[in-house]
């Protein structure tokens, strides 16, 4: 008998087509059994979303048990178009605080976007990013010009008062826009204008993984910090860049977000066990 | 008389490419080219283009495998049956196997047919079916890593 495997079951197996006389005579639900000992768990949970073909013939797993192997028994992960279970899975575990997921707030900075003159697609891939990747929720958005004490005004609304849907202010700020170094380029000074502390750990993080790729990079001038309980996040307005910044201090950003809710009592929300010092 | 019938008599010789896989880049107004008719008034080309970033992963290619003794034959009998279901004077799916980077073609379906309705009528059930019924798998090569992506946002 002749085993096919395809897409993430080949990987998985090791091969794309195996020839063997193990089987003969056995049902699909045996086979596909003693597959899922020898590959592991990742196979057997893949083999459960899989369509079985048998000599050219769909196999339902309602018939698993009745149908032995003939010739040919085809290992079909669902397609990438299908409509079967979707496929991007959250591997990342998160640590962060127990109750629900982060509220994040995303503000863009930018001239043009502000002015309606082009679309600022950095904001929801962002979002997609951070909903993605940690336990999140991007509650609210906005676009501010390049100017202080808009951004200034913004950022620290969304630290200090609830964003209008009774659940309190953000836990997590991100901006995208005005790192660079023209004189439109505020965003740094204006978020430091709101910061009580800055981490400054998380610009360098950032930039070094900005290096990675370009020279330029080390032009760039993330920043973050905290104001009151909330993480503030400052990355630059391109996709590529604004993504490549989240993407390297998102493992760390719920620990933070955890950190912050802590350190003030502005929001008594964490009536438990949390004693903070002096 | 000008409603020509969409299975009528063509000037077309013998289609120049035939629907299934390729593993080379598609050029879909080549493609297009190939299967346009003067009897017919609508040409409708879809090409799914490989995006990035994808739900926020910055994406560089994508990887496709296909049933290489069985994805072509399927493609062509959706291609038929879509041909038959709009009245179609002709139609064509070709999708790409291995890398796609980022910008490029992932596949290419062209309607023809009479009006425009028929057409684009066409080519979405074509694109439809080819997705979600063709055996072909694609592996999203990020910058942080490697995943096979199973279902679709359409």
């Amino acid at each position: 008998m002749k085993v096919l495997y395809f897409a993430r079951a080949r990987e998985l197996a090791g091969t794309k087509t195996e020839d063997t006389d193990e089987f003969d005579g056995l049902t699909v639900a045996e086979v596909l059994a003693e597959l899922s000992l020898r590959f592991g768990p990742e196979f057997a949970t893949l083999v459960e979303r899989s369509t079985i073909m048998v000599d050219d013939s769909i196999v339902t797993s309602d018939r698993y048990d009745e149908h032995s192997v003939g010739g040919e028994l085809a290992i079909l992960p669902p397609v990438s178009g299908g409509d079967g279970p979707v496929g991007d899975h959250h591997h990342h575990s998160d640590h962060g605080p127990s109750t629900g997921p982060l509220r994040v707030a995303i503000l863009t900075v930018s001239d043009r976007a502000s002015a309606g003159e082009y679309q600022d697609l950095t904001r929801p891939a962002l979002a997609e990013l951070i909903e993605s990747r940690i336990d999140a929720k991007v509650i609210t958005t906005a676009v501010v010009a390049d100017v202080l004490d808009s951004i200034a005004a913004t950022v620290s609304g969304w630290c200090d008062d609830d964003l209008g849907d009774n659940g309190g202010p953000a836990q997590l700020v991100i901006t995208n826009g005005g790192t660079g170094l023209s004189d439109r380029d505020v965003t740094p000074e204006a978020i430091r204008t709101v910061l009580d502390v800055e981490a400054p750990g998380l610009g360098e993080v950032m930039r070094a993984a900005g290096l990675a790729k370009t020279p330029l990079a080390s032009l760039s001038r993330q920043t973050a910090g905290r104001r009151k309980a909330t993480i503030v996040v400052c990355v630059p307005g391109s996709v590529k860049a604004a993504i490549e910044s989240v993407e390297a201090i998102a493992d760390v950003l719920p620990h933070a977000c955890s950190l912050a809710a802590q350190v003030t009592s502005v929001e008594p929300s964490t009536e438990s066990s949390a004693k903070v010092g002096s | 008389m000008h409603h020509a019938d969409g299975h009528g008599a063509s000037s077309q010789t013998t289609p120049t490419v035939t629907s299934g896989l390729s593993a080379s880049p598609l050029d879909a107004a080549a493609l297009a080219e190939s299967v346009r008719r003067d009897d017919c008034g609508a040409v409708v080309v879809f090409e799914g283009t490989v995006r990035s970033p994808n739900h926020g992963h910055l994406v560089e290619a994508l990887e496709y495998e296909a049933w290489d003794d069985k994805a072509p034959e399927q493609i062509r009998s959706i291609v038929a049956e879509v041909i038959d279901k709009h009245a179609l004077g002709a139609a064509l799916a070709v999708h790409r196997t291995g890398r796609v980077h980022v910008g490029e073609s992932a596949v290419v379906v062209v309607a023809v047919g009479v009006h425009r309705g028929s057409a684009f009528a066409g080519a979405e059930e074509l694109i439809n079916r080819v997705k979600a019924e063709a055996w072909i798998w694609k592996k999203e090569i990020r910058v942080d890593g490697e995943v096979w992506v199973e279902g679709c946002e359409q």
